[in-house]
């Protein structure tokens, strides 16, 4: 157990934004100076020492949406909304960056409100939430088991509700969690490249299919060698492309 | 129009009668038009005195609407005046559709026109008619002589035209012999025209086969606001001349003189003159508007250093020939950082060399509403150039205003014209976040999803619980069993017991080791406790499937009855130590247990 609460600290630590920092400071007066690119530079170190602040993604989205690399600024933006969804700037500049790209941040037929519901926790909070309730109708059910003599049928009683409760959440944030995961798999990509060429085939003997504007969100569906088969999420189309025109997130 | 040759008009506008009469009527060049072409609205007001009132037009979105010029006449009639006011509008349709213009209005007048319809049909103007036969040049004598000595010519400068394109039209007045008294002219009816005349009529003399003529010539310039061939209609001049002429018709001297002395009226009347009109060619611009002629565009402001919140006036101007009148407001553009309100346009006409020109001006008061560089788009505009044939662009240069952030409420002074709101000026993506919020919550929660192996912890915990379960289960439903195992562990409680007193509670000990021996043997045997002697114990133990020897069941009868003496007869016990003697009962029940299984 004091293993566990270690590992516990450990994540708080790391979970905490650590964008005060003199490196932060110097970040932000590049950006404030004009110096965007430079500006990215700095928060890209800083992310790869806390790669799950959702802050240090999200200043690193405007510094590359400032710089003219509007589709790095959709990844980076991607991040820091899936690290925080309940971050209003950060919904904001996504849907400001996708609608640059010509995407919409609510994919077109999906009510809002659903939309906002279904994203109101990320997945990792999904995933604590699912773990934790599971935790919680485990011991409750053993507490129960143990509790199983004559004599403490009252403090059995008591425990009852409480562990359908925690059995009925762990049910709902299951479902949820796993919801999620399906809707936004892993493999999801933005393209990077300016008007991208999308080919028939994975190599330039193949004839270009379309093109795909900076910014524009894929998912990834397969490798070959240098090349990815993407699939373009708002119109549905696919062909491969060349693996540094894609950012994965 | 109505023109009084050589003869001044009088300055006779007399006193306005008592009550005064005026009507109002309005007349369309046509009833059905192409939405990209023009039609001509007429309204003639009309009463019977000078002054007279403008017509009041109702708002009509459906159309472009301006005023294309006015032209006023007098007359006398037995003492009686009447005058008019013939008002033009040139409307340009912004739909296809059936509109209709609504009851115009005049103030004074009793009654209002009838509403009038208008069909837009979306396509090309209709094309020019086949040519028609007649004269370019109108010809008319008193006489029909091949050489009289009075006729009129009318002619245009062209004989086919573009829409909008400037038309000069001359009516010229030829005459050999005296003339006695005034002569008057009556204009023709010039239905889809615009027209603006070109003072002053002019007096010459010229030489026509052999003959010497004088003339009067009245030029008016033309506007073809519609396609097709367009007819002017006759021209005429009433002049007085004296009676008698030509002399061949007068053979009596009297009749001649009292010819001379007595005038009789002349009326002299031109033919119909054909103009041909052609669309302006395909591939117009957007933003054309119809001008057609050639123009330039500058713009200026009336300071180029300002404060938010104060006015500044933008100045565009038109110059250049064709009819500028019609030159609609320029487009504004799209600065939110700015806040526009009303233009007011002047034209300036000019008639140079019978060319119809000039310029308009459009002054426009603008606000800034944010500091900084403002930098004002060049204004364009779209005119189409007949002698090139082709469509050509008109733009300003742009205009660059300093503005300095204004003073707290400067900017009310013109911005109070309606309830201050927020004004969006650019959007652009939220700034870096300098201090993160942090959220312990989602952290713990994140942290926690990653404990990885641990989350197997509460599944060994309740595999744990489920085994005591299972196992407090399995020992409910046996209790004589549970006796059984259990034997040993009850007396070997009682008697740690009684071990742990201290050396004065003699007495309670050897309750303790009694009570051990007889529950022992009472769950070993299983029968009750209460009244379990000790010889139906040693019959039990030796009844059991494996009995324990017989030295321990001698053991077993020495320490029981010890204990008995121990705990009824204390006095008459030994002194044996109370500890030592529990001490030995557990290895004899150890002994014991360990023999009867």
């Amino acid at each position: 157990m004091r293993d566990f609460l270690s590992v516990l600290l450990l994540g708080l630590s790391l979970a905490v934004p650590a964008a005060a920092g003199a490196d932060a400071e110097q970040a932000r007066k590049l950006y404030d100076a004009g110096r965007h690119g430079e500006a990215a530079q700095a928060y890209e170190s800083l992310i790869a020492a806390a790669p799950r602040d959702a802050a240090l993604h999200y200043n690193l989205g405007g510094a590359l949406f400032k710089a003219g690399r509007l589709g790095r600024a959709v990844a980076s933006y991607e991040r820091a909304f899936a690290l925080d969804p309940r971050d209003r700037d950060a919904r904001y500049n996504l849907e400001f960056a996708l609608q640059r790209a010509g995407e919409e941040f609510i994919p077109s037929g999906t009510p809002p409100f659903l939309f906002w519901v279904f994203t109101a926790l990320s997945e990792r909070e999904l995933a604590g939430l699912h773990w934790l309730a599971a935790w919680a109708a485990l011991l409750l059910c053993a507490a129960l088991l143990l509790c199983g003599e004559p004599h403490r049928e009252p403090r059995r009683e008591s425990l009852r509700p409480w562990t359908a409760f925690a059995f009925a959440a762990w049910a709902v944030f299951g479902l949820w969690w796993g919801g999620l995961r399906a809707v936004l798999p892993p493999d999801r990509g933005v393209i990077v490249s300016p008007h991208a060429e999308v080919r028939h085939g994975p190599g330039s003997g193949f004839a270009v299919a379309f093109t795909a504007p900076q910014g524009r969100r894929v998912r990834v569906l397969g490798a070959s060698g240098a090349w990815l088969e993407v699939g373009v999420l708002k119109e549905g189309a696919r062909g491969w492309i060349e693996a540094s025109a894609v950012e994965r997130l | 129009m109505r023109v009084i040759l050589l003869t001044p008009i009088l300055a006779a506008l007399a006193a306005a009668p008592a009550r005064a009469v005026v009507t109002v009527a309005a007349e369309l060049s046509r009833s059905r038009v192409a939405v990209d072409d023009q039609l001509v609205l007429s309204v003639t007001v009309t009463a019977d005195q000078s002054s007279l009132p403008a017509p009041q037009l109702p708002p009509m979105p459906s159309f472009s609407l301006y005023e294309s010029g006015r032209s006023q006449s007098l007359s006398f009639v037995n003492g009686k005046m009447s005058a008019s006011v013939v008002y033009t509008y040139v409307l340009a349709p912004r739909a296809v559709g059936t509109f209709t213009i609504p009851p115009i209005r005049a103030p004074g007048a009793a009654k209002s026109t009838d509403p009038i319809d208008i069909e837009v049909f979306k396509g090309a103007p209709p094309p020019a008619a086949p040519a028609q036969p007649g004269p370019a040049r109108g010809r008319a004598s008193g006489r029909g002589a091949r050489h009289p000595d009075f006729f009129i010519t009318a002619s245009f400068d062209r004989p086919r035209a573009f829409v909008n394109q400037q038309v000069t039209l001359s009516v010229r007045f030829h005459y050999a012999a005296r003339l006695l008294g005034d002569s008057h002219y009556d204009a023709p009816k010039l239905t889809g025209f615009l027209s603006e005349d070109l003072p002053p009529v002019r007096e010459g003399s010229t030489e026509i086969d052999g003959r010497s003529y004088l003339y009067s010539e009245i030029k008016t310039a033309l506007f073809p606001v519609q396609t097709g061939r367009l007819v002017v209609g006759p021209a005429t001049v009433r002049c007085q001349v004296p009676r008698g002429l030509p002399e061949q018709f007068q053979p009596d001297f009297f009749d001649r003189f009292f010819a001379m002395s007595s005038p009789q009226t002349l009326t002299l009347t031109t033919e119909p003159l054909a103009l041909d009109v052609e669309p302006l060619p395909a591939g117009r611009p957007d933003e054309f508007t119809g001008i057609v002629g050639r123009i330039t565009a500058k713009a200026s402001v009336d300071r180029v250093e300002a404060k938010v919140g104060e006015a500044v006036t933008l100045t565009v101007t038109v110059a250049g020939s064709g009819n500028l009148k019609s030159v609609p407001d320029p487009k504004r553009p799209e600065l939110a950082a700015v806040r526009f309100f009303t233009t007011e346009s002047a034209a300036i006409v000019e008639k140079n060399s019978d060319r119809i020109g000039g310029s308009k001006t459009f002054r426009t008061v603008l606000v800034p509403r944010v500091s900084g560089e403002l930098s004002l788009p060049p204004v364009e505009f779209s005119y189409f150039d007949p002698e090139t044939r082709s469509y050509q662009r008109a733009a300003t240069a742009p205009v660059v205003l300093n503005v300095a952030p204004g003073a707290p409420g400067a900017g009310g002074a013109v911005a109070s014209e309606s309830a201050p709101s927020l004004t969006t000026i650019a959007s652009d993506i939220r700034y870096l976040k300098t201090h993160p919020e942090s959220a312990p919550v989602s952290a713990a929660l994140a942290a926690f999803a990653g404990a990885g192996p641990w989350h197997g912890a509460p599944c060994a915990v309740l595999l744990f619980a489920g085994t005591v379960a299972w196992r407090r289960r399995m020992r409910d439903a046996d209790p004589r069993g549970r006796r059984l195992r259990q034997a040993l562990r009850t007396a070997s409680a009682r008697l740690r017991e009684a071990q742990a007193l201290p050396p004065e509670q003699t007495e309670r000990a050897a309750v303790l080791i009694d009570e051990a021996l007889t529950l022992y043997a009472a769950d070993k045997l299983g029968v009750p406790a209460g009244g379990l002697t000790l010889k139906a114990a040693l019959e039990g133990f030796n009844a059991l499937p494996k009995p324990p020897s017989a030295g321990t069941l001698e053991r077993l009868k020495a320490a029981w009855e010890e204990a008995d003496l121990r705990r009824f007869a204390p006095g008459a016990a030994g002194a044996g130590d109370p500890k030592r003697f529990a001490a030995e009962t557990a290895a004899l029940l150890k002994s014991l247990d360990e023999e009867v299984g």
